[in-house]
């Protein structure tokens, strides 16, 4: 069960980087900063929406986890190469999260789609759920943080461990959030890179954890597997 | 003229076009003209962009609405999520390892799911049934209401199985289909709305708000609002958006736009001038005299306007298509059902039904041609070029000869002094300086031409007195107290040969060769003539290089006198045909056909009208204001030759968008109907793959105007100046993501 804190500990520590790309779209949301009261408020309701697809997407990859676990090909091994498999996945995106990019990776521009277009309404619209709406789809954005963790989801191949996963790194990721978003002054970009490289090192270990997991070894099921050989070898 | 007439009647049926992304309504059914001011939406997806950018109607409505999308994405989010524990059930019914508490637990999601969907049906349906709803009031059947159908029986089924706690629940696929159709019709009808006005060459060309001076205070007015009388300030680097006189002020003036004139037009008090010419240098005050579409390029845009509207060839049959497809896809869809329920029972029946639905819908295809014709359109207007209709587009794409008219086409109607000859004994630059001197007093081409050549050979300036012009015979006056004569060599010598040997051997020459020429005298002593030649355009020599590129054979079919014509062709390196009678133009036209394919006629549209009519593309140069030469299906307002090769290659691009589009649209619904029907689709993504379709089609057609001549070079001078004048102008409100995407373009 060393995903839950690992999530917990990258969340936060990677929210320090996602201040840098999040960041901006939480003081966007802020109302003006002399209500304190009703700037907390409309950002804790933007993280809310963020938790809510963080949860979605972990009981999504978890679901395909299962899926893929259980694609009707009777291996025993299918888990655990799976596992192997989304753990190597981890430290890549672990390392290219530290800059040690074993490939290039095309820095992506913000693009101007139709999609930025509801999303700059949702942001400056005056109601509740503006900020909400803006949580939710703030969660869809790429990021290499939620990549990994959302490995780990679908290495665990259970839906709810999946959304529990998911939800832990989106509070993990709150204190930050919330505070940027309250008009606290962000982190000097030295202090930002720092944390950032710890929460790659975090998923790193999250992938190897994984990695070991699914490591073939002499009989047994993978730890938390929930499914035994008997459910796998039957014909589906 | 017959010719004008039928442009009329080509360009008359107007069809009621989308309030919101302004493409024309399509749909099964007679349509009723609307009675009332209601605005009319071509898909759900505008109804829905217009009320979110609506932003001055009504301020709570975009809240509103994104209140209604936000808790719907979020209700669906849950569905799924419950939905996960019933799919892992099934799985898991397979093995038969399921706890007793499983099939209570199953019921328990089941409810959940009916009372997380229940709402999003509630909250999406609504503007869908709303469109359905406007268009069957106008006796009209679109694809909402097949969406509409579809869903409603995807819902109504899953209320059935959970009360009868048996059979399939499609709580989640149908909430999934309205969360991504509404998005997805939300962006499409965003980003078609974004194409169009792209594709509108007002605003590729004029700012959308001007300052004007009412009561001696400026004030920012909205371009629509201007009236006759108003005083507008023109800044530089704005372009003119009415015609007018100049009041106040002094400047210089880019006409290139309407003239094709490179260098700038002085403006001063009292001048007139017409919409489309840019501000370069002072700030001028205009009273304005004509505005909107009674201005001149208020008129340009008002026939490309119904140019748009009316359509072509190409659209009618994608009408067709669209019409016919309404039935069509109720008839496959219970194809679907039929097959479904076979297979797998009521509930597969109803999947297979709405995949077929959600995938049959002819949106592609209603979009597919004119938005590529607006864009060739529009294109063609950038750079002055005004079609009659759109079927004139696809004949261009298919010229295989061009056929040009020397004079006013390929040459300036400006003469240029060859050479001259003067008698024995006499100084050149003297004769030179004394021509000079009278010429100065005429505006006669070829006495302009004799002042620009004194100008540039450096001839000294003398004085001339007692000027008297005689019209159509020339000038005579005194210079240093001789008498000097210039013009015909009838006037300057009467009947008698000139005495100088050289002149006369001169001017016998230059008779045979047709060349024009003017003589002079000065005393009794002091002869010359000066020979002129026909001065190219500047850009003659590369068009007709680029058209022989887009494998096109360039001809040159003139009434001028054969050693003329033969110059120029061999200068420009193209075969000539010359001394033509009218008549016998038309043949050579019709030989140019038989032998190469369809030909396109250039000509200054007035002395050569049967040619253009006669020809499969007409296209009349230099139109200028005068936008209603009937015998052209082609009016340049400037007199570039170079706008010919691009023409050719912006019609031929266009009509290839077109077909790949028309081809991409049947291909992918015919796919998409083969697989839904075989339940290989399923609806959610039959949903995605509809407005991903629709999105491409949407951008393939875009690209057609962002392509030059040799379809590699972007950007049209107009376009460039446009980008400069809209970083220079204080309210770039709409145009300014255009010209931000000119300045990407130009960068290869």
């Amino acid at each position: 069960m060393i995903e839950l804190p690992a999530a917990l500990l990258g969340g936060f520590l990677g929210s320090a980087h996602c201040v840098g790309m999040c960041g901006g779209i939480a003081l966007t949301v802020g109302g003006r900063p002399a209500h304190f009261r009703q700037t907390l408020a409309r950002q804790m309701l933007f993280s809310a929406g963020r938790l809510c697809t963080y949860a979605f997407l972990g009981a999504m990859a978890g679901f395909a986890g299962t899926r893929v676990a259980r694609s009707g090909l009777p291996l025993l091994t299918l888990q655990r190469g799976f596992a192997v498999v989304a753990g190597g996945l981890m430290v890549l995106v672990g390392l290219s999260l530290m800059g040690l990019r074993p490939w290039r990776v095309r820095a992506k521009e913000e693009r101007s789609c139709g999609g930025s277009a509801l999303f700059r309404d949702a942001l400056h619209a005056p109601g509740r759920s503006g900020p909400f709406i803006a949580g939710l789809a703030t969660g869809f954005l790429p990021c290499g943080l939620v990549y990994a963790f959302l490995t780990s989801a679908l290495a665990s191949a259970e839906v709810a461990r999946g959304m529990l996963l998911m939800s832990v790194f989106g509070l993990g990721t709150l204190p930050a959030m919330l505070a940027t978003g309250c008009g606290a002054g962000l982190l000097g970009s030295g202090l930002r890179a720092r944390f950032n490289r710890l929460a790659a090192v975090v998923v790193v270990l999250t992938g190897v954890v994984t990695i070991w997991r699914g490591w073939p070894r002499d009989g047994g099921a993978p730890c938390h597997s929930p499914v035994t050989p008997a459910t796998l070898q039957a014909p589906a | 003229m017959d010719a004008s007439a039928e442009a009329q009647t080509t360009v008359s049926p107007r069809r009621d076009a989308c309030a919101y992304c302004s493409l024309p309504l399509t749909g099964f059914g007679r349509p009723q003209v609307a009675a009332s001011q209601e605005p009319l939406y071509c898909c759900f997806g505008c109804r829905l962009a217009s009320r979110v950018t609506r932003r001055d109607a009504d301020e709570s409505a975009p809240t509103a609405l994104l209140t209604r999308l936000g808790l719907a994405i979020f209700l669906t989010m849950a569905v799924m999520v419950f939905n996960t524990y019933l799919y892992g059930q099934e799985l898991d019914a397979a093995s038969a390892s399921q706890p007793p508490s499983a099939a209570g637990l199953a019921g328990i999601m089941r409810y959940l799911s009916l009372l997380f969907a229940t709402p999003v049906l509630l909250l999406l349906g609504w503007p869908i049934a709303a469109q359905a709803a406007a268009q069957w009031h106008r006796r009209l059947i679109g694809s909402e209401s097949l969406i509409l159908v579809g869903v409603t029986a995807a819902f109504v089924l899953s209320y059935v199985s959970t009360l009868r706690d048996a059979g399939p629940v499609y709580f989640e696929t149908a909430a999934v289909v309205l969360v991504l159709m509404t998005l997805g019709r939300y962006f499409e009808a965003h980003h078609r709305a974004q194409a169009a006005r792209m594709l509108r060459p007002a605003a590729a060309l004029l700012p959308a708000e001007v300052t004007v001076l009412s009561a001696g205070a400026p004030q920012r007015k909205r371009i629509d609002d201007l009236a006759e009388g108003d005083l507008l300030i023109l800044l530089p680097g704005e372009r003119l958006s009415a015609d007018g006189l100049v009041e106040r002020g002094g400047s210089h003036l880019d006409a290139s736009w309407i003239t094709g004139e490179s260098s700038p037009v002085a403006a001063r008090p009292g001048d007139a001038l017409l919409a489309g010419c840019a501000n370069l240098e002072g700030r001028l005050e205009v009273r304005l005299t004509a505005v909107a579409e009674k201005s001149f390029l208020g008129r340009i845009f008002e026939r490309v306007e119904q140019t748009r509207r009316a359509g072509g060839r190409y659209e009618r049959l994608a009408d067709r298509v669209a019409h016919g497809f309404v039935p069509l896809a109720l008839v496959l869809s219970a194809g679907g059902a039929w097959l479904g329920f076979q297979s797998g029972g009521s509930g597969e029946a109803v999947i297979r039904a709405l995949s077929v639905l959600l995938i049959a819908c002819p949106c592609a295809l209603g979009i597919a041609t004119p938005l590529a014709t607006w864009a060739g359109v529009a294109a063609a207007a950038a750079r002055g070029a005004v079609l009659r209709d759109v079927d004139v587009l696809e004949a261009l794409a298919r010229v295989r000869a061009v056929a040009f008219d020397k004079t006013g086409t390929l040459t300036g109607n400006d003469a240029r002094v060859h050479g001259y000859v003067c008698s024995e004994g006499a100084d050149p630059m003297g004769v030179l300086a004394c021509a000079t001197a009278l010429a100065e007093s005429s505006t006669h081409p070829f006495s302009r031409a004799i002042a620009a050549c004194g100008r540039d050979e450096g001839a000294g300036r003398l004085d001339a007195l007692a000027l008297e012009n005689i019209p159509g015979r020339g000038v005579k006056g005194i210079v240093g107290g001789v008498e000097v004569r210039i013009g015909s060599a009838e006037f300057v010598f009467g009947d008698s040969p000139p005495a100088d040997r050289r002149v006369a051997q001169e001017l016998g020459r230059a008779r045979r060769a047709g060349c024009s020429l003017v003589a002079l005298r000065a005393g009794d002593c002091r002869e010359a003539v000066f020979v002129f030649d026909e001065a190219l355009r500047p850009s003659a020599e590369s068009a007709i290089r680029a058209i022989e590129r887009l494998r096109c054979t360039p001809v040159m079919l003139t009434g001028d006198h054969p050693a003329r014509a033969q110059r120029v062709a061999s200068l420009l390196g193209m075969e000539a045909r010359s001394g033509l009678l009218p008549d016998e133009k038309l043949l050579a036209l019709s030989e140019l056909r038989s032998a190469q394919g369809r030909v396109a006629m250039v000509g200054d549209g007035l002395n050569d009208a049967p040619a253009l009519a006669f020809a499969d593309v007409g296209v009349a140069m230099g139109c200028g204001t005068d936008l209603t030469r009937g015998c052209a299906s082609v009016c340049l307002t400037s007199d570039d030759p170079a706008l010919i090769p691009e023409l050719i290659a912006i019609s031929r691009r266009t009509i290839r968008t077109i077909r790949l589009n028309l081809v991409w649209a049947f291909a992918y619904n015919l796919v998409g109907i083969g697989l839904a029907m075989a339940g290989s689709l399923r609806p959610a993504f039959a949903a995605v793959a509809m407005i991903g379709s629709s999105l491409f089609v949407v951008g393939n057609s875009v690209r057609v105007g962002k392509l030059g001549s040799d379809g590699t070079q972007a950007a049209p001078r107009e376009t460039a100046a446009i980008a400069e004048a809209g970083g220079s102008s204080a309210v770039p409100r709409r145009p300014r993501s255009f010209s931000a995407s000119v300045r990407t373009e130009g960068v290869p």
